[in-house]
């Protein structure tokens, strides 16, 4: 199962796979995070327990949240990975701080401007998922954050902010980094998806997601 | 209606029960959601609230929502003036998330220095509650560049990492260790070896990998310099990797995640580090190695940045490189 939209009549996920919510209902991808453990997804939208970052008040990386599961892929990992993978997100479990989400960069760090030193890694949520298959064990689904492709304003606000009046989404947009009128070079969770369905046909190259890429719908 | 409840009717939908949410005025807290299908009959929908828990969730954690009120008072204004923040957060009397949410507030409009020198000045009052907690936490978000508030919020970091170290709920563990990583970054290389205080036997491993983790930055920057100062410290840690580098130890997630910061920590300290390379090597655990490598390698490339020699590091990254086939 390189990526799928779970059907109606489910699918089984191994542990660490990755898991979509859709910004309904629409089928763009606004959320993602990884399995915590092989589940048996019984219906679209079932809600299972996941590890994922950034939806936990207080709790940048929350090893036992739960999400619905609309979409949902794997790139097969052996024990070796998923091992490694595990091992990445205990580490970085405590060099993420507490209170500190942004959804640019999707991988990045807080620096004391006067030490110089690292005070925390941050992450957005599909940064979670993306490095911990990349850093944790060597997958590399997308192409760098830099080459990623500019999303316009109108899309991030469909996926993460629908409906939402304007003044509230400015100020929301701003506080996970996302200054300005855009366009950003963001990774949006929906790219995991198609990087995960290509993976098999690419023989494991990185994926150059598209604009149209926020939305997943199989 | 507040989030827990939403939360509740969630769960209670997971158990198969249906429930009509009532379209009713809505607290400020609910401002996302109520506008979510405007005019539409979603105050009603269960796939809304569904939504709006977890889009509560998202804006919560990015400080967005401000103050209590209703809808149609947020929806006039929703950026108090900074004076009006500042009274919320100094206010003893009123609720610590409004106090909490005030400073997040002041934060992301280039307030920062003066509510870092707030939370120093704050925090010089030793003591532990939810107020002491939040605002370590927040501690992690601002911006110091005067010397005088870095050097009294280091203080008081310290202090209240002390306290929370030995506090027994497991709620202090997030502020302790976000204390941990916001002192690592203010503290001068003389005084590293304070950090010997969170690594004893009875601290618990998070503690002590988190420690590990603050080391890593520290030296990532600056070499721990040589003298008998720093010799207890750099014993500890290579104590702490002779027992952590342990095949019988690396069953879980857990205990991996602590052997590879107690060998990058050993590396990067100068403590024993080429017996400690070969010790992670006869272990098989390439995963292990490769992790550690990404690690090394991030901290050689700044300190390549920060000075010239890194000899030490080079040795064991050469060692680390998998045999050429």
């Amino acid at each position: 199962m390189p990526a799928l939209v779970v059907p109606t009549e489910g699918c089984d996920l191994e542990r660490l796979g990755v898991v979509g919510s859709y910004s309904t209902p629409t089928t763009f991808v606004s959320h993602a995070g990884l399995a915590n453990s092989s589940v048996a997804i019984t219906s679209p939208g079932l809600e299972i327990a996941v590890i994922e970052c950034g939806a936990t008040p207080g709790l940048v990386v929350d090893c036992s949240g739960r999400m619905p599961a609309h979409v949902a892929g794997s790139c097969s990992l052996s024990r070796d990975e998923a091992d490694q993978i595990a091992t990445w997100i205990e580490d970085v479990r405590t060099r993420s701080p507490g209170l500190v989400y942004a959804a640019l960069p999707a991988v990045g760090e807080r620096i004391d401007d006067t030490t110089g030193r690292v005070i925390a890694r941050t992450f957005s949520c599909a940064g979670f998922v993306h490095a911990a298959y990349e850093e944790g064990a060597g997958i590399v689904l997308l192409v760098p954050e830099n080459a990623l492709p500019e999303v316009e304003r109108e899309t991030v606000i469909t996926t993460w902010a629908p409906g939402v009046p304007e003044h509230l989404v400015n100020r929301y947009l701003e506080k996970v980094g996302l200054t300005g009128t855009g366009p950003w070079r963001l990774l949006l969770p929906g790219y995991l998806f198609h990087a995960l369905r290509q993976r098999v046909s690419s023989a494991g190259a990185a994926y150059q997601p598209t604009s149209e890429d926020a939305s997943f719908s199989g | 209606m507040d989030l827990e409840r939403a939360e509740g009717r969630r769960t209670a939908r997971r158990a198969g029960t249906r429930y009509r949410v009532p379209a009713v005025r809505m607290p400020h807290e609910w401002i996302v959601p109520c506008t979510l299908r405007p005019g539409s009959e979603s105050h009603s929908d269960l796939e809304t609230v569904d939504r709006a828990a977890r889009l509560l969730h998202a804006i919560r954690n990015a400080d967005l929502v401000f103050s209590r009120g209703t809808i149609d008072d947020a929806n006039k204004s929703i950026t108090p003036p900074a004076d009006q923040l500042w009274r919320v957060a100094r206010s003893a009397s009123a609720q610590t998330q409004a106090r909490m949410e005030a400073l997040s507030e002041l934060i992301v409009r280039v307030e920062s220095a003066a509510v870092a020198e707030f939370i120093a000045s704050d925090l010089l009052d030793a003591a532990d509650s939810p107020w002491h907690r939040g605002l370590v936490l927040l501690a992690e978000r601002v911006s110091a560049s005067n010397q005088t508030t870095r050097d009294k919020l280091r203080r008081a970091l310290l202090e209240h990492a002390l306290i929370f170290r030995d506090a027994q709920d497991p709620g202090a563990d997030p502020p302790l260790w976000a204390a941990l990583r916001r002192y690592g970054s203010l503290v001068p290389i003389q005084d590293v070896p304070s950090f010997l205080a969170f690594l004893r036997p009875q601290d618990r491993n998070k503690t002590k990998q988190t420690v590990l983790q603050v080391l890593q930055n520290i030296l990532s920057n600056e070499l721990l310099p040589n003298g008998s100062d720093f010799t207890p410290l750099r014993k500890r840690i290579a104590e702490l990797a002779q027992k952590h580098l342990d095949a019988d130890l690396l069953g879980s997630a857990e205990n991996a995640a602590m052997a590879l910061n107690c060998y990058c920590t050993v590396v990067l300290a100068d403590a024993d580090a080429e017996e400690m390379t070969k010790r992670l090597l006869t272990l098989s655990r390439p995963g292990l190695a490769t992790a550690a490598t990404r690690i090394l390698a991030s901290a050689r490339k700044r300190r390549a940045r920060a000075f010239d020699s890194s000899e030490s590091l080079d040795r064991v990254l050469t060692l680390l490189q998998p045999p050429q086939t």
